[in-house]
C-alpha cells in the first residue's frame, strides 16, 4: 500500500492525469465502491480530496462508512469526461484519520473546492495498491478502441 | 455525499427489471431514466476481485424485453469477476442537473441465448453486442435505491430515499 504522493513519485503521469480527472467538474467527484457485511459490493458517488501527499474523503454515517471502518477495501472511480471516455480507478485499503491536524487541513481544502458538508463526517485516507489510467481519443476521432492503458501497482 | 442511510436487510430472492417496474414504477422510471439504458447512457459497475476487494468500471446498460443486460468484453478484469463471483453493484452516473442517483445490487449471470442476445444488440441501438468477444449478463436484481436530494449543491442538501428489495 502506498499514499498519493508515492504515486506521484513513481508515475507521475498516472497522478497528473488522475488527478485532472478527479476534479473536472470542481471539487473531487468519484464513485467509491465499498464491501458490504456479506462480501457483496455498494458503490456511491463522494467528493475525494488529494492534498498534502494523500487522497482522503469526509464519510458521513452511512453503510459505506460501517464497510470501510469493517474491511477498508475500496475502489473508486472518476466521473467521465463529457468529450471522451478516459478513466481513472485506484484499489486498496482506507483508514480513519484520527489526528486533528490533517483533519482540518483535509477539511479546509475540501470547502475550498467547493463541496459541502454536515459537519458530521469521519476522514479516510485511501492507501493505493492500485492505479489504472485509461486514456483515449476524443469521441469521434477513430479508433475508439482500445486506449492507452497505464497502470501502476504498490511494492509489497 | 449520503448521510445516514439504513442498511437494507439482505434479499434471497433475484428479480428481473420488470420485477422492479411492476413493484416500484416511480422507482423504476427514475432508473430508466437515469440509466438510459439504450446503449448510450453511462453507469459505474462495481465487481468482485478474487481477493474480494472491489473493481469499478464504467459500462452501458441495456433494457430489453423487461431485463437489463450488459455486454462485457470476455477479456477484461470485470469479465473475469462477473465469470467467478457475479456478485455487482451499479451506479448510474450523475445527471447533469444533479440531485438524484440510482443504485442496483445483485447477481449477474452470462446469457447464451442468440434471440435474446440479437435482442439486446437491438435494443442499444445497433451499437453493442456487435463482437463475439463481447459477452451477454443479465443483471439480476436484490435490492434497488433512488435517492432524491433536497437543496442540492448547498450545504443544507438533504437525501429521501426509496428502497426495494426482492423477496
Amino acid at each position: 500500500m502506498a499514499r498519493w504522493q508515492t504515486l506521484e513519485t513513481d508515475a507521475p503521469e498516472i497522478a497528473r492525469g488522475g488527478r485532472a480527472l478527479l476534479y473536472q467538474y470542481g471539487p473531487g467527484l468519484a464513485y467509491l465502491a465499498t464491501v458490504r457485511a456479506d462480501g457483496g459490493l455498494r458503490i456511491h458517488p463522494f467528493c475525494p480530496v488529494v492534498t498534502d501527499g494523500g487522497i482522503y474523503g469526509l464519510i458521513g454515517d452511512s453503510p459505506k462508512r460501517r464497510d470501510l471502518v469493517r474491511s477498508g477495501q475500496f475502489a473508486l472511480h472518476a466521473f467521465s469526461p463529457e468529450d471522451r471516455d478516459d478513466e481513472f480507478m485506484l484499489a486498496g485499503n482506507a483508514r480513519r484519520i484520527e489526528d486533528a491536524a490533517v483533519i482540518a487541513r483535509v477539511s479546509e481544502v475540501y470547502h475550498a473546492a467547493g463541496a459541502t458538508s454536515s459537519g458530521e463526517e469521519w476522514t479516510f485516507e485511501f492507501d493505493i495498491d492500485r492505479a489504472l489510467l485509461s486514456l483515449y481519443n476524443p469521441r469521434g476521432v477513430e479508433p475508439q478502441w482500445p486506449p492507452r492503458y497505464l497502470k501502476w501497482q504498490a511494492q509489497a | 455525499m449520503a448521510s445516514a442511510l439504513p442498511e437494507v436487510a439482505s434479499a434471497s430472492v433475484t428479480a428481473h427489471w420488470q420485477d422492479l417496474t411492476v413493484a416500484e414504477p416511480a422507482m423504476a422510471e427514475a432508473g430508466e431514466r437515469l440509466l438510459r439504458p439504450s446503449g448510450e447512457g453511462v453507469a459505474y459497475l462495481a465487481t468482485v476481485r478474487k481477493d474480494g476487494g472491489p473493481r469499478v468500471h464504467p459500462v452501458m446498460p441495456v433494457l430489453a424485453g423487461g431485463r437489463l443486460y450488459l455486454f462485457v468484453v470476455r477479456m477484461s478484469w470485470k469479465y473475469r469477476d462477473l465469470a467467478r463471483d457475479g456478485r455487482y453493484a451499479l451506479h448510474a452516473a450523475a445527471a447533469p442537473e444533479g440531485g438524484e442517483e440510482f443504485y442496483i445490487t445483485g447477481p449477474a449471470r452470462e446469457v447464451e441465448n442468440a434471440g435474446a442476445r440479437s435482442a439486446v444488440t437491438a435494443a442499444s441501438g445497433g451499437r453493442l453486442g456487435l463482437h463475439d468477444f463481447e459477452a451477454l449478463f443479465e443483471l439480476g436484481i436484490d435490492r434497488a435505491l433512488h435517492t432524491s436530494w433536497q437543496g442540492w449543491g448547498t450545504a443544507s442538501a438533504w437525501p429521501s430515499y426509496r428502497k426495494w428489495a426482492a423477496d
